[in-house]
């Protein structure tokens, strides 16, 4: 009797690691798949699924949406699930080039034809094609990773699923109207300034909020549309190549009225340590009268409860004597769809992702329930986003502005570790304890060291 | 002669204990292993066989040796970060948690007061932290409650965390105040197994508490102050959690340190061969700083 349960145990036992270890079975069909996707976004499960279930009623494929939060576990996940052989069929992830996993998606090189790239907005595919000043700044980068080095121009790993925009001051006019601004949007950064200074005076509020506390939320968000708008392309360009010195006395001038932005006293106390969330939410609750955000923000905005009606935004005001006096806002692809090498399902994946992509129905069905701004060209179907959603989609301009200039330009290396530290002691300025003229200096001297290592 | 009853209870002992010396040698050791041959790479965190690259030591002299300016700066700032954190820590530590455990020792409500002193150390670390960000924000209680007692001189406009100068002192409260508990489990152990009858010989010889307390005491809580001193300057060294939680590392990157250091580097950055490199520079200080204190540790014995 014994030996019979020990038999039986070890029977389980072996028939259980067979069953664990086993390699999953590829289908040899696509036909009614089961497809899996994964996103970080958690407020957007519920617009792929809706988007899902469409899907599954035109082509009998079924669509399981699975979500993980926050990014840096998606982000494990993801990267435990490439090691493993066991990605999903769909990843959503942020849209960019050189995401350093590309040897377990799909090159989708073929798939991606004039045709299929015309039923995108123009600037779409910006950050999802490898480029070849992508290739040459790689290569002289020694932290760049092989699979990366391995790519080549013209590779695409993802298909842009929305688009979205920075460079947005969101207003306060219940706030601003105590000081007789509301509905006024400001000529200038230095009039901007003045507003927020006179709100913070008049009212017992803050005049401006953001998320300080992320290092290179200003420059990201406004920051780079003042200096650009300011220096034009070409010194803006001379910047990130190390050509030209931030502490020269035209190229320190944004600096300089970030600074004095900050003298002005119109940031909310505390926001340096705040982040996105914490800046929104102190907006939202009424306690600075301008918020710095995106085109995302409005929809956050509305979910933490604020009454959105008395809220305007505009794009972010240029200093006096910009070289570029308007800013138009672009929009630039947020998140992107790709497709696991290891999934059995490919094609059926692919025409999910072209569903959610590029087909119109799919998209709308995903931005209304999702809210965002489908990367798609949407034509006549615009009229079926929800309203908010299609006052943001018309707000952008085709016409690329300075920043996207900038950053496409063909020379450019691409901005190195000295950035990084330019954002850290732009906090510094916030605190008090350098000034403008001591981080331009230590941006040029950074700028220095790194070239001459070789970096 | 070894008899065979012998030879069969060595085998089964050994057996017993396979499952577990193969969990460790396929988890614990592969993984140390792995991470020493992962600092010599550049990886980017997928297919490591296709596609790692052998960099020799670039990794190291990229952060310790000026291969990156910025980086090596970075480095070494997280790293006296780690020092000045490990040294305030057990500054305070000691003291405090020495004096609570004479306290608990001491006193007739000591299962109240150890349910209350320990609760850091069974508290959810991210949550409690978090409560600490609040509590050093802006509008925080600290902040309140220097400007009701007319402390504004106290008061940090920003917010503890939102100032470089003062984060790292928000940061030291924190690891302090989550250092105390195991340190008085420890002080608390170590004075209940001081034989009693020593402390009645140096009655009967006259002694005062105070001597009793530097003659007898003290000395036989030496080992376990050793104990806790590399304890601490271990936790010091691997610091991340609260770091993380309270400030990310800033304002300014004034807070970050080694931990925080490697977690931007592998997983923002998918620089798995630098991290790994950092980290392994870290433990051989560490692993320095533990042989002195255990060299200290057995002369004291001895």
């Amino acid at each position: 009797m014994r030996r019979f349960f020990l038999v039986l145990v070890l029977a389980l036992f072996v028939t259980g690691l067979a069953v664990s270890g086993g390699k999953k079975e590829a289908a040899t069909t696509d036909d009614a798949a089961g497809l899996t996707l994964w996103t970080w976004k958690i407020a957007m499960a519920p617009g792929f699924e809706a988007a899902g279930r469409l899907f599954e009623e035109a082509t009998g494929n079924r669509v399981t949406v699975e979500a993980f939060s926050p990014d840096e576990t998606y982000r494990q996940r993801v990267i435990a699930a490439a090691n493993s052989g066991d990605l999903p069929d769909v990843i959503n992830w942020w849209a960019a080039r050189g995401l350093g996993f590309e040897n377990t998606l799909v090159n989708l090189n073929d798939r991606v034809t004039d045709d299929f790239r015309a039923r995108f907005g123009a600037t779409a595919f910006n950050n999802s094609i490898v480029r070849d000043r992508d290739v040459r700044n790689w290569a002289s980068d020694p932290q760049t990773s092989s699979v990366v080095l391995g790519l080549q121009a013209g590779d695409i790993h993802q298909i842009p699923l929305d688009v979205g925009g920075f460079f947005t001051i969101y207003a306060n006019n219940d706030i601003l109207r105590e000081v007789g601004l509301e509905d006024t949007v400001p000529e200038s950064f230095e009039q901007f300034v003045e507003f927020a200074a006179a709100a913070a005076r008049g009212t017992n509020r803050a005049g401006f909020v953001f998320a300080g506390g992320l290092s290179d939320v200003y420059y990201n968000w406004m920051g780079r549309a003042v200096e650009a708008s300011y220096l034009g392309v070409e010194t803006s360009v001379g910047l990130i190549n190390r050509q030209e010195k931030m502490s020269d006395p035209e190229n320190i001038k944004p600096l300089l009225a970030f600074e004095e932005m900050v003298k002005a006293d119109v940031l909310l106390r505390g926001s340096i340590a705040m982040n996105i969330d914490e800046a929104d939410q102190a907006f939202a609750a009424g306690q600075a009268a301008y918020l710095l955000g995106g085109s995302f923000t409005f929809g956050q905005l509305s979910a933490m409860g604020m009454d959105v009606s008395n809220v305007s935004s505009f794009a972010v005001p240029l200093l006096e004597g910009s070289r570029h006096d308007q800013f138009l806002r672009n929009s630039f692809t947020l998140t992107a769809l790709a497709i696991s090498a290891s999934s059995p399902n490919q094609d059926a994946a692919w025409a999910l992702v072209e569903f959610l992509t590029a087909d119109p129905v799919g998209a709308v069905a995903l931005a209304n329930d999702a809210y965002i701004l489908p990367a798609a060209n949407l034509g006549g179907h615009t009229n079926q986003l929800i309203p908010v959603l299609q006052n943001m989609y018309d707000g952008f301009s085709d016409e690329p502005n300075v920043v996207t200039l900038v950053d496409n330009h063909p020379d450019s290396i691409g901005r190195r570790a000295e950035w990084g530290e330019l954002y850290n002691d732009m906090q510094r300025i916030i605190t008090g304890d350098l000034t403008a003229r001591e981080v331009a200096a230590r941006f040029d001297a950074n700028a220095a060291a790194e070239a001459a290592g070789g970096n | 002669m070894i008899s065979r009853r012998k030879v069969k209870e060595t085998v089964a002992g050994y057996l017993f204990c396979l499952p577990a010396i193969l969990l460790f040698l396929s988890v614990g050791l592969y993984s140390v292993l792995f991470s020493v041959f992962l600092s010599f790479h550049n990886w980017a965190g997928v297919d490591f066989a296709g596609t790692a690259r052998f960099v020799g030591l670039d990794n190291f002299r990229y952060f310790l040796f000026g291969g990156s300016a910025i980086n090596t700066r970075i480095f070494f700032l997280g790293l006296f970060n780690n020092i000045r954190i490990g040294f305030f820590t057990i500054f305070f530590v000691i003291p405090i948690a020495l004096g609570l455990a004479f306290m608990v020792t001491n006193t007739k409500r000591s299962g109240a007061l150890r349910t209350v002193y320990f609760l850091p150390l069974v508290a959810s670390g991210v949550g409690i932290f978090y409560v600490w960000r609040g509590l050093f924000g802006a509008f925080g209680f600290l902040n309140r409650m220097f400007s009701a007692l007319g402390l504004e001189f106290l008061v940090v406009r920003e917010g503890l965390l939102g100032n470089p100068r003062t984060a790292i002192i928000g940061v030291i409260i924190t690891t302090v105040w989550a250092g105390i508990p195991g340190t008085m489990i420890l002080y608390y152990a170590g004075l209940a197994s001081i034989d009693e009858t020593l402390y009645e010989a140096a009655e009967i010889d006259g002694a005062s508490k105070v001597k009793t307390l530097w003659y007898i005491t003290w000395p036989l809580l030496k080992p376990i102050t050793i104990i806790i001193i590399i304890h601490e300057l271990n936790k010091a060294f691997q610091m991340f959690e609260n770091i993380w939680v309270l400030t990310g590392g800033g304002p300014g990157g004034a807070t970050d340190v080694v931990g925080t250091l490697v977690f931007k580097n592998a997983f923002e950055l998918q620089r798995y061969g630098l991290a790994t490199a950092m980290g392994w520079s870290v433990f051989v200080l560490t692993l320095g700083l533990s042989l002195l204190s255990m060299k200290l540790f057995r002369s004291e014995t001895n």
